[in-house]
């Protein structure tokens, strides 16, 4: 008992000096972003958009396979370590959240930013139209693990999830492979292609400070997930206790659906 | 930086594009804290032991 009070100790106080640096990054970042990285000599100051869309758009591809990875080993794990496998069903639950958040922003950021500079905000062009197909298929697996009851809700959730990650490299291909609206790949995309260099330090900052955001959302959303799934067990243990008390008192079951 | 008034569609953009940065950030942050407190006390009356 008391072992498991400092971990939580533990967990919280590192948590919490993980937000802080968070925190201070991104304000460097933002520093960066807005006030030190030269304008855009064709967008002018729109063209700053660029780092808060980029580095969501790189993270809208990274933690779709964190969620592929903990729904595959969840998969694996089920029947073998149920309790290994609740570990995993929660990973990929965060994973897909975080997710979504990037892709919107992606979306939205990028929709901002079509406007001023194409006259447009949306087309159907390769890239952005795989990127709302990764979102919507993010945005599905969450609601069919939100609606199902059937109590098989984690395992169809890792099926979908199988599903959509296979978009990702769809994604990232597509501007490798179509060349449509969408500008053609920053980073290594041919000679033309890479960044001035002083536009490194704000758009790596920016990748760092969100890339630390992601990872402490992610890692705090994971805690919130076991707790509920710690009080669900411990709700359906209560139950159970509660069956076999009226059981041996000769009455009916409760029927509950805790299972 | 030189904003030259919100009437710029490139300002008027830059800022939105910027809220909505925070929005979906902050409103993810806020809503998953939410569910972390409310687990909390729910614990708490869970830890209890049944009269």
């Amino acid at each position: 008992m008391e072992s498991a009070t400092s971990t939580k100790r533990t967990s919280l106080m590192i948590g919490s000096v993980w937000l802080v640096l968070t925190l201070v990054v991104l304000t460097i970042g933002f520093r960066q972003a807005l006030f030190l990285s030269p304008t855009d000599a064709e967008q002018g100051d729109v063209g700053r958009i660029f780092y808060w869309h980029v580095p969501s758009a790189m993270l809208g591809l990274v933690f779709p396979y964190i969620n592929f990875v903990a729904s595959l080993a969840f998969l694996y794990l089920r029947r073998r370590n149920p309790l290994a496998a609740l570990t995993a069903d929660a990973w990929a639950v965060a994973a897909a959240e975080v997710s979504v958040v990037f892709a919107s922003i992606c979306l939205v950021t990028g929709m901002l930013w079509g406007r001023a500079v194409w006259g447009i905000w949306w087309t159907w062009d390769w890239r952005l139209t795989s990127e709302l197909l990764l979102w919507l298929l993010y945005v599905a697996y969450l609601m069919t693990r939100r609606m199902s009851t059937d109590g098989q809700t984690s395992t169809l959730g890792a099926i979908i999830s199988v599903f959509a990650a296979l978009d990702v490299p769809l994604v990232y291909f597509s501007i490798r492979w179509f060349r449509t609206q969408h500008p053609s790949p920053v980073f290594g995309g041919g000679a033309d292609s890479g960044l001035d260099p002083s536009m490194y330090p704000a758009f790596l900052w920016n990748v760092l400070a969100w890339l630390m955001w992601g990872g402490f959302i992610l890692a705090f959303r994971v805690a919130v997930e076991r707790r509920r799934q710690r009080l669900d067990q411990l709700e359906g243990l209560r139950m159970l206790e509660s069956d076999i008390d009226n059981f041996k008192l000769g009455g009916e079951p409760e029927r509950g659906n805790a299972f | 930086m030189h904003f030259e008034g919100m009437s710029a569609m490139d300002a008027r953009h830059l800022v939105l594009a910027y809220a909505s940065v925070a929005l979906f950030q902050g409103g993810y942050f806020a809503w998953v804290v939410r569910n972390w407190l409310r687990l909390k006390d729910d614990e708490k009356k869970a830890a209890k032991p049944v009269e």
